[in-house]
């Protein structure tokens, strides 16, 4: 019972603390947007910082990214199963929702007398539970029959699933098909992206430390051993398929309702690679590793976007010299001829096109970046920046006690 | 009937197209077991070399067969360069990683391609130069039905070259050694099979075969641009699996089997749903023989 | 090796953390386009003019040849002083030919680097996912060549107070080309091949087969591509099956060459007719011989005799070098009127500057005479070219 009571004590100040942070910031916005733009640098810096609506969009894309790495964590890295169509079913979940509030939503504002702060906080759960449905449902048709593959082939038959679910939006003309779902009313906020954000990594982490998550990762290490000690490994593996997708189907939801309008484009294979980038990046299996990268990356996005084409160039010259600097690395010759690559290409691009060109090729450098980003670490640290480990107050209770001369206990 | 012919012509050249990427899909996959994500960006590259190529060899103002000989010559050998590059450095060092590491690190490498391509390419579609100027070989009467010389073209060399692989395969040294390796590595290399070399010899071959198959569909599309590959790739690769990975005749059948359902699709009402049938394809081929039509079945040994 | 790894890693994430910092130092973003170091010079003594559009993706020369239409007025403005006595700046946002990203860098310009008025998109979907973060934050929009009817009128009916267009849109566009093929080219039976990846193309091909049926003619088949593909042979073998008189491709210029060699190939001779989504000289470097002849309807032609036109067209021979095309006009002329519009609102305030632009009435542009209407479109007419050699040599005005 104490368990019962303290869990739905923290659950209940997690909603406390998440809305209290969302009025504050939507205060502050208010402040920031009456305020000329002459007068801005007159405010407080967190007040600044805080109302820039641009800052917050910042941190909803970042919130929703968690979503998404999170719940491709546990279907690639803790159940070692190979997804690459997640975007499919963010797609899913988003147009879903979309089509609740849109078409349903003005009958029911009507029907329950709700003013806009009530629909926002009304509908958008309901189309949260929506969009986790129809996404589940979709996991559950994708992963019946996949899973019966290994590998590889499950790999493109997950790439596949994510484009017949693009085709298939494409031609329903009620939703926008080809060009899109427009006029999304704007109800994704703070409060609502970090709370899901938060019930998803509750969610699997709890999942992790259970018997149903050590099952789960009995099967990915090793799926014949697993069958024969006696678990279910298809349940368990189209189980992991049906929560990663409802998760992420929860988080196109929300996207949809911030950017407000919904294109089949932005679901395309090159999404799901930018979560799997985050997963492999944070480290397949670590749940504080799909956090911290899902942030990283977001912010780095917004970073790069203001990156004059120069800067690139002297990233590939710092990521040169840093390899060459030690000796040991450039033993690793592979690594090593990529790295020199990579600046080359970048230094001849700058003179080839000038500055001015290079400007207009940004988005590219971002994208090349990423790929020599994510081939490097492939070859340097194929397990990511925290492998399986995850970062916890226990991690740095022991190294804060390794430094300080004490043995760890046994 | 003339056009439905005209459509079934179509279908087998479009579908030859996808049969040359597959045979350099298949054979990476048989020797490797790796899906080369960037094989269909290496295509892409072929027909951007032999763009080049024409371009220093001024060939449209001054055409000859020496020059557009050449010119394939020169965008094989770019290829097979580039395949050899990519397999040093990316894939070998993972050779004895999980296969995740080694499949995650062919979707960078496809990547850098393509958006490599936009940045020093330009994204936007460039025309492609009149090689092979289309003429009509045969058209009925009524001019219903058309077959080009371009089409011709595809389809022949298209089988000219899994032909020639197949002898190569089958009956040469090299070959012999690519069999061996895709059988069983270890062994191969102990058996005195020199692994790197004939790694290195298939990322060739399977490359230049790609060239070949860019310059012919630019050609006929004629247009290219940096992201031609990731479509055609896509379902080239979608084809060797539907015919069985490994398997060269299986790759030839599967290509054709995929241009034709395209084709058909496209002429009824659910054009829309054009890209969609390729993976309709593959998942319902899997689901019933999970090896591929002409693929052996392997059996997972405990 | 650890200490190796640790200082590498660590340099990278000290270089990105710097880069970082400067982003998030002012109001303003941090280096590069965004408007240079000091935050307090930004706003007070120059004028920000967000600017969006596609500089890479698929149609990638929209973006381009706008921007450069727009640079010469800015240019110009600057020229003669600014605008309320101050320069004035445009701060300019890649969508990369998405929607998504157009309506992120919208928001980005309209928060973080806080514009005045922002001009942009030429794809009328790009509009459209933007138009609800102008019309939310007050900031006037104005669109150079947008012509879905739904970038200015909201789904609900009602005219989007903030979003204005300086372009006709589609339901006049698709009119005047049934008319054109009805009356000029004579043709009674005609194929359309759309691309259903764009409300422009979808939008335009309705519009036209409604007026075409009612002027008395008919429509033989009607198949669909996508954006992006390059291969038409079985759309194009099924309109050749239906004997067509002509054949209509709503499109945009990056298809529109393919087609027109891949019809030719397949033996089809009909002649071609498309919209202003044609209007890029790399139509012509795509379709060669094939694309000869075709016409399109579009905003402006350089070989208008009009004197407006001619000082345009050399003014920006001038500066770029090469014969102005359509969305380059547009862009000059948005431009244009925008600067206008805030000079008689004599104020930056996005209310005052909207009323002003609503208020646009017979403006001398280079693309005709301009008045924007209630529902924000401007009705101006419409000009028919035909493809000739490397050029588009100017056949017909119509003034709806």
């Amino acid at each position: 019972m104490p368990t019962l009571l303290r869990r739905a004590c923290l659950l209940l100040a997690t909603v406390a603390l998440l809305g209290a942070i969302n009025e504050g910031l939507t205060r502050v916005g208010v402040t920031y947007r009456n305020t000329d733009t002459e007068d801005l640098g007159k405010l407080p810096l967190l007040v600044r910082l805080a109302g820039n609506p641009y800052n917050v969009q910042i941190l909803i894309i970042a919130g929703v990214n968690i979503i998404l790495a999170v719940s491709l964590n546990l279907i690639n890295g803790i159940t070692g199963q190979f997804s690459i169509g997640h975007a499919g079913f963010m797609a899913i979940g988003g147009y879903a929702a979309a089509t609740l509030t849109k078409f349903i939503g003005p009958r029911l504002i009507e029907a329950l007398h709700l003013s806009p702060l009530g629909a926002a906080n009304v509908l958008l759960p309901l189309a949260l539970v929506l969009a986790a449905l129809a996404a589940a449902l979709a996991g559950l048709l994708v992963g019946v029959p996949s899973l019966r593959l290994k590998g590889d082939y499950l790999a493109i038959v997950t790439l596949g699933f994510g484009e017949i679910i693009l085709v298939l939006i494409v031609n329903i003309e009620q939703i926008g098909g080809a060009r899109g779902f427009p006029d999304i009313p704007l109800y994704t906020n703070f409060f609502w992206v970090y709370l899901m954000a938060v019930a998803t990594v509750a969610t699997v982490r709890n999942l992790m430390m259970s018997a149903h998550g050590r099952a789960l990762m009995a099967v990915r290490d090793d799926e014949v051993a697993a069958e024969a000690v006696g678990i279910n490994t298809t349940l368990y593996k189209v189980a992991a398929f049906v929560m990663g997708s409802a998760f992420a189907g929860m988080a196109g939801a929300l996207q949809g309702h911030f950017i407000q309008s919904l294109h089949p484009n932005s679901f395309s294979f090159l999404k799901s690679v930018e979560v799997l980038v985050m997963i492999v990046l944070g480290g397949l299996g670590s749940l504080t590793g799909s956090i911290f990268a899902a942030v990283s990356l977001t912010v780095l996005q917004e970073v790069l976007r203001e990156l004059p084409g120069v800067m690139w160039c002297a990233y590939g010259l710092v990521a040169l010299g840093a390899v060459t600097a030690y000796p040991r690395y450039t033993a690793r010759r592979p690594l090593f001829a990529i790295n020199v690559a990579l600046a080359v290409t970048l230094v001849w691009l700058l003179f080839h096109f000038g500055a001015g060109e290079l400007e207009a090729r940004k988005q590219y450098l971002r994208m090349i970046v990423y790929s020599f980003m994510l081939i490097v670490l492939m070859l340097q640290r194929p397990q990511g920046l925290l492998g399986r480990g995850e970062v916890s107050l226990d991690w740095f209770r022991r190294i804060a006690r390794r430094r300080g001369g004490k043995p760890v206990a046994a | 009937m003339e056009n439905f012919l005209q459509q079934l012509i179509n279908g087998v050249a479009l579908g030859s197209v996808y049969a040359l990427v597959a045979l350099g899909y298949t054979m990476v996959y048989g020797v490797l077991r790796l899906i080369n994500f960037a094989h269909g960006d290496v295509y892409m590259l072929g027909a951007y070399y032999a763009y080049y190529a024409s371009a220093k060899l001024s060939v449209e103002a001054h055409p000859s067969l020496g020059k557009v000989v050449l010119v394939f010559l020169i965008s094989m050998l770019g290829c097979a360069l580039t395949g050899m590059i990519i397999e040093r450095l990316a894939y070998r060092p993972l050779r004895s990683a999980p296969k995740l590491t080694a499949l995650i690190t062919a979707i960078g490498v496809s990547m850098l391609l393509e958006f490599g391509g936009q940045a020093v390419f330009g994204p936007d579609p460039k025309p492609f130069p009149d090689l092979i100027p289309s003429k009509a070989l045969y058209q009925s009467a009524s001019g219903a039905l058309r077959i080009t010389n371009q089409q011709v073209l595809i389809i022949g060399v298209s089988l000219a070259l899994m032909a020639i692989l197949r002898h190569i395969v089958m009956k040469t040294r090299v070959g012999k050694a690519m069999r061996a390796i895709s059988q069983d590595g270890p062994a191969a290399s102990l058996m005195g099979v020199n692994t790197d070399r004939v790694i290195m010899f298939t990322f060739a071959l399977g490359s230049a075969l790609a060239a070949v198959a860019g310059i012919l569909i630019a050609l006929y599309q004629p247009t290219i641009n940096p992201l031609m590959g990731v479509r055609s790739g896509l379902k080239a690769f979608v084809a060797a699996v539907l015919g069985g990975i490994g398997n060269i005749p299986g790759a030839v059948l599967g290509g054709l089997l995929m241009g034709l359902a395209e084709t058909a699709v496209t002429t009824t009402k659910f054009s829309g749903f054009r890209d969609a049938i390729a993976f309709v394809l593959l998942i319902l081929i899997l689901l019933v023989r999970p090896s591929g039509l002409l693929g052996s079945v392997a059996r997972e040994k405990v | 090796m650890r200490t190796a790894k640790s200082v590498s890693w660590g340099a990278l994430g000290v270089l990105t953390c710097l880069l970082g910092c400067s982003n998030q130092g002012g109001n303003n973003g941090g280096n590069g386009s965004s408007g240079g170091g000091s935050s307090k010079a930004s706003s007070g003594s120059e004028i920000l003019i967000g600017e969006y559009g596609s500089f890479t993706g698929t149609t990638a020369q929209f973006g381009k040849k706008t921007h450069e239409g727009i640079m010469l007025a800015l240019d110009e403005v600057n020229a003669k002083g600014g605008l309320l006595g101050k320069k004035v700046k445009i701060i300019d946002a890649d969508t990369a030919s998405q929607a998504d990203q157009a309506a992120t860098v919208v928001k980005k310009l309209v928060n973080q680097d806080r514009v005045v008025a922002v001009l942009g998109e030429v794809a009328s979907s790009r509009s459209m996912a933007a138009a609800p973060i102008c019309e939310a934050n007050k900031v006037p929009m104005v669109s150079p060549s947008s012509t879905n009817p739904r970038v200015t009128v909201g789904d609900d009916g009602r005219v989007r107070e903030y979003v204005f267009r300086v372009c006709f849109i589609d339901p006049v566009q698709g009119p005047v080309m049934a008319r054109f093929a009805r009356e000029n080219m004579k043709k009674g039976k005609a194929a359309i091949l759309k691309d259903i990846k764009n409300d422009y193309s979808v939008g335009l091909s309705e519009v036209f087969k409604k007026d075409f049926e009612r002027r008395g003619g008919k429509i033989v088949a009607e198949v669909s591509y996508s954006e992006g593909d390059t291969d038409f042979r079985a759309q194009l073998t099924a309109i050749k099956g239906a004997s067509p008189d002509c054949i209509v491709i709503p499109g945009y210029y990056s298809e529109v060459g393919n087609i027109a060699r891949q019809a030719r190939d397949l033996g089809i001779n009909v002649p071609l007719l498309g919209g202003d989504g044609w209007d890029d000289p790399k139509l012509m470097e795509i379709g060669r011989d094939a694309i000869d002849g075709a016409y399109f309807t579009t905003h402006f032609s350089a070989e208008s005799k009009d004197e407006r036109v001619q000082t345009f067209v050399k003014s920006y021979q001038a500066k770029f070098n090469e014969v102005p095309g359509g969305l380059a006009a547009m862009g000059y002329d948005a431009a244009k009127i925008l600067f206008e519009a805030i000079a008689r609102a004599k104020s930056t305030n996005g209310p005052a500057i909207a009323k002003a632009l609503g208020e646009t009435k017979d403006y001398k542009a280079v693309t005709g005479n301009i008045t924007i209407n209630k529902q924000h479109n401007a009705e101006k007419p419409i000009v028919v070219v035909q493809v000739k050699g490397k050029a588009f040599k100017y056949v017909a005005t119509f003034t709806p």
